[in-house]
């Protein structure tokens, strides 16, 4: 017979909440990830190569990133895409796109203003900025970089799921709100870069390219890459 | 544990003190080992696969081996305390420390999984314990806090300027001495050869177990000087810059002199264990300046160090 005394009864009280802690922890983990349901993205085919004024330019020889670069691509993303377009004027856009079917903890997007500065980038700018994309106002985030006397303004954002955001919180945020609905988030990266000192033009032209992009995709691939329409949007009889 | 397995004669066997304390409950000691193993079990199988083995997290599992061997140590003056258990502030802290663990392991917050269990272990010692006994092991529970993984963007944001400072600094320092050396960013271009000095060069995470080192340092002395203390813990952050400084300087010579392969094999390696050595030389310098500035108040405590261990 065991002997029951106050303070065994504590630790039976303790451990209680401890093993309901690990129960918790292990009901709680989400397990369907959204790219089972709704299929990962064949990048190459989805993104058109004209568009508007614009189409791939070929002329310029592909650079593949370094191997150590690509060995942590594979690693983060299940499709990446990397394309210059070109239009009439000779104005070079290149359009950058990642998507990852797993957006937990370790393989998560990483944002620009981190991985820019880790290939010898310095960002000199960086502010939250909108882009007027198919009807409606995106959240991006705006960075100048330069390696060098190299310039580079880049505009991105980041696709969680359905939501766009733009700051390391939000994305964390993001992720739980659909784990703690056992939904596994995908995410996608959409960043586009201009050789360019001029900052301020160097963004106009991008913004351009990406309202003519916008109307370019398909309906079912614009959901994915400009996020869902934010429910205060969606009753207002915007085009969205 | 590992002192389990030494063999060991009888005649030392009876000058050691036994494993568990006299009086020790060993059916409510076990049961508390076995609701700790449900919740970190599977964390720990995690980050021995996972975490562990990158270079940023390498001093993990020396951190909690330290922290363990500091705890066991205390066993006997902990299990001696009389026992005066503070429920509310222990369940409280409990159920702190659950729900972040629950809410990290659940949705991949590194961070909190790992950091809940410094909550779940106070919350033990005080509700079976007390106070008194948090007051003994907090420096084995606060040293955990070097195996917590940093969240990434806390680290990129972090690195990324300490990196700069770095390169900016090793490379004037070799401009003067009359070296090649260019830098763009965090890109240094020495002769012919290009270096980017990178994440795991940069030295958030030396500089947090260079601290780790020297908070241990402080508590094996028994130094007991709180002010004293304070400033020798801030002065390792300068001592980790200057100490990141040197293995860079290290790698754009080596570099510079014979070639790309010797600077990436290698001294690599060795420039790491370079940094070590002069950020403790360093640090232990800095621990005898002070000592002449607190000579009087701060004897080595040598009255209380006949500890168990």
């Amino acid at each position: 017979m065991i002997k029951i005394g106050p303070v065994r009864r504590r630790g039976l009280l303790v451990a209680g909440v401890m093993f309901a802690g690990a129960g918790l922890a292990t009901g709680l983990r989400p397990s369907r990830l959204m790219s089972d349901t709704l299929g990962v993205p064949r990048l190459e085919d989805v993104f058109p190569v004209a568009f508007g004024g614009w189409r791939v330019d070929t002329s310029l020889p592909v650079i593949l990133p370094a191997p150590d670069v690509q060995a942590q691509l594979d690693k983060l993303y299940n499709e990446v895409l990397a394309r210059t377009y070109v239009n009439a004027d000779g104005v070079r856009v290149m359009l950058s796109v990642a998507y990852g079917g797993d957006q937990s903890d370790a393989t998560s997007a990483h944002r620009p203003e981190v991985c820019y500065p880790a290939q010898g980038f310095a960002i000199t700018e960086n502010f939250a900025d909108t882009v007027r994309v198919a009807g409606r106002d995106i959240p991006v985030r705006r960075l100048m970089s330069h390696i060098g006397g190299r310039h580079e303004p880049i505009t991105y954002w980041i696709v969680v799921g359905d939501r766009i955001v733009t700051t390391g919180i939000g994305q964390k945020l993001a992720q739980m709100r659909f784990g703690l609905r056992n939904i596994i988030a995908d995410g996608l990266l959409m960043r586009v870069s201009t050789i360019d000192a001029d900052m301020a033009h160097g963004h106009l032209v991008q913004s351009a390219f990406l309202a003519e992009l916008g109307s370019a995709l398909d309906d079912r691939i614009a959901a994915r890459v400009l996020g869902a329409c934010p429910e205060s949007a969606a009753g207002s009889g915007h085009a969205c | 544990m590992s002192k389990l397995s030494e063999p060991v004669g009888p005649a030392a066997q009876a000058r050691r003190l036994p494993i568990l304390p006299a009086g020790t409950d060993v059916m409510l000691l076990g049961l508390m080992l076995a609701a700790f193993a449900a919740m970190y079990g599977p964390s720990y199988v995690m980050l021995a696969q996972k975490i562990w083995p990158t270079d940023e997290q390498g001093h993990g599992p020396i951190i909690l081996g330290v922290a363990l061997y500091l705890l066991f140590g205390k066993r006997h003056a902990l299990a001696a305390l009389p026992s005066r258990p503070d429920k509310p502030m222990g369940f409280a802290l409990l159920i702190i420390g659950v729900t972040l663990y629950a809410l990290g392991r659940s949705q991949f917050i590194l961070f909190f999984e790992v950091f809940s269990q410094i909550f779940v272990l106070a919350a033990l010692v005080l509700l079976f314990s007390g106070r008194q006994g948090l007051r003994l092991v907090w420096f084995p529970l606060f040293f955990l806090l070097f195996m917590v993984p940093l969240p990434g963007s806390l680290v990129a944001s972090v690195t990324g300027p300490l990196k700069s400072a770095v390169s900016a600094v090793a490379a004037n320092l070799l401009h003067h001495l009359g070296y090649p050396v260019g830098r763009a960013g965090v890109l240094l271009s020495v002769g012919p050869y290009q270096l980017l000095v990178a994440d795991a060069c940069a030295g958030l995470n030396s500089m947090f177990t260079l601290e780790a080192l020297g908070l241990l340092y402080m508590n094996l002395m028994n130094y007991t000087h709180a002010v004293r203390n304070v400033v020798l813990a801030l002065l390792i952050i300068p001592i980790a810059f200057a100490a990141n400084i040197v293995r860079v300087i290290i790698l754009v010579l080596v570099t510079y002199h014979f070639g790309d392969e010797a600077g990436q094999g290698f001294i690599h390696g060795f420039a790491g264990m370079v940094l070590f050595m002069v950020g403790l030389v360093l640090m232990l310098f800095t621990d005898r300046l002070l000592g002449l500035f607190f000579r009087g108040h701060n004897q080595r405590g040598s009255a209380t160090t006949g500890s168990a261990s």
